[in-house]
């Protein structure tokens, strides 16, 4: 015979696991959706550069596109990873907020190394932002 | 003789030279909106600010569709119905900080100046703390927004899940701007 605690216990235990198997689940389904999501564009960072002191960019924004560029800096800040992307001697950047799944990755990058980046495009400040990125 | 003229004209040229202006490329700025029937809760990490010790200026600048949300739904009407990002991307702050000692390693001050939120611009003060190390400045504080006072419109059936009253927190770390 379970008693009322033991029962209680078993509840709590259940409850747990199904939240945490829902979070994996969603967590995973995110990223695999970046990485299956159809891409829009593929671009390279200096075109990208040069649409946006052109201001041609608008037509790309909440768009999921691929950028190819040089790696500046990899930069963090409250657990958020951002990588720098930029072209030759350019003032504007290209920031790429890494999806969290995406970090285990970033001890294998050198600052000069070309990378190939997906992302969704949310527009630019004095840089050009995407976030929810992966690197592929 | 001539070699001291030299180097007071170094250091002097050097002084001059040096940078007076500070960048935060990746702000953080948080909103929250709290009602008995939903807490909504969205985060920026990529707000652009420049401050100017010597002046004592502060400008900001949040890309809308920047704004994280737990729910995708609450990110879409966020930019689609409220905010419309589409016509409105950006916010921005253009303050002067009040009585600011730029070498005073902690500080609580306030900022008066004009926030623009979907073209519609409102004075406003806010208090922040601010701290000093080594060659960086932060600046951390918070604020309130009305969102009637920029005309941003509820749907009668959504009015109990957004607060009329939204909380801002901000937090920005700034290094030297070498432009």
């Amino acid at each position: 015979m379970i008693s009322q605690k033991h029962r209680n216990i078993i509840y709590v235990t259940v409850g747990c696991v199904l939240c945490l198997g829902f979070y994996l689940a969603t967590a995973t389904l995110c990223l695999h959706d970046m990485r299956k999501a159809p891409t829009y564009k593929h671009i390279s960072t200096e075109r990208l550069i040069h649409k946006y002191d052109n201001a041609t960019l608008s037509h790309l924004v909440e768009k999921v596109i691929e950028i190819d560029g040089t790696l500046k800096a990899v930069h963090t800040k409250n657990e958020k990873f951002t990588l720098y992307l930029s072209h030759k001697k350019s003032k504007t950047y290209v920031l790429c907020e890494l999806h969290k799944d995406e970090i285990h990755k970033i001890p294998h990058l050198k600052i000069g190394d070309k990378i190939l980046v997906k992302g969704i495009l949310k527009g630019h400040l004095l840089d050009i932002i995407l976030l929810n990125c992966i690197i592929i | 003789m001539n070699k001291t003229l030299l180097l007071f004209l170094f250091i002097c040229m050097k002084s001059f030279s040096q940078n007076t202006e500070y960048i935060e490329r990746q702000g953080e700025v948080t909103f929250f909106s709290y009602t008995s029937v939903e807490n909504i809760q969205a985060k920026n990490s990529q707000t652009l600010s420049i401050l100017n010790p010597k002046t004592r200026q502060i400008a900001v600048q949040i890309l809308m569709r920047a704004f994280v949300f737990q729910k995708s739904l609450m990110h879409e009407h966020f930019n689609a119905s409220y905010i419309e990002s589409d016509l409105y991307p950006k916010a921005t702050f253009e303050g002067e900080i009040e009585n600011f000692n730029a070498n005073d390693a902690l500080q609580t001050k306030l900022i008066k100046g004009t926030f623009t939120l979907r073209n519609i611009s409102k004075p406003i003060e806010i208090k922040a703390t601010i701290s000093k190390a080594d060659n960086s400045y932060t600046i951390k504080g918070s604020l309130d927004v009305l969102i009637n006072d920029y005309n941003i419109k509820v749907p009668a059936l959504l009015s109990p899940n957004i607060s009329k009253k939204i909380e801002i927190t901000f937090n920005f770390n700034y290094a030297p701007y070498e432009n």
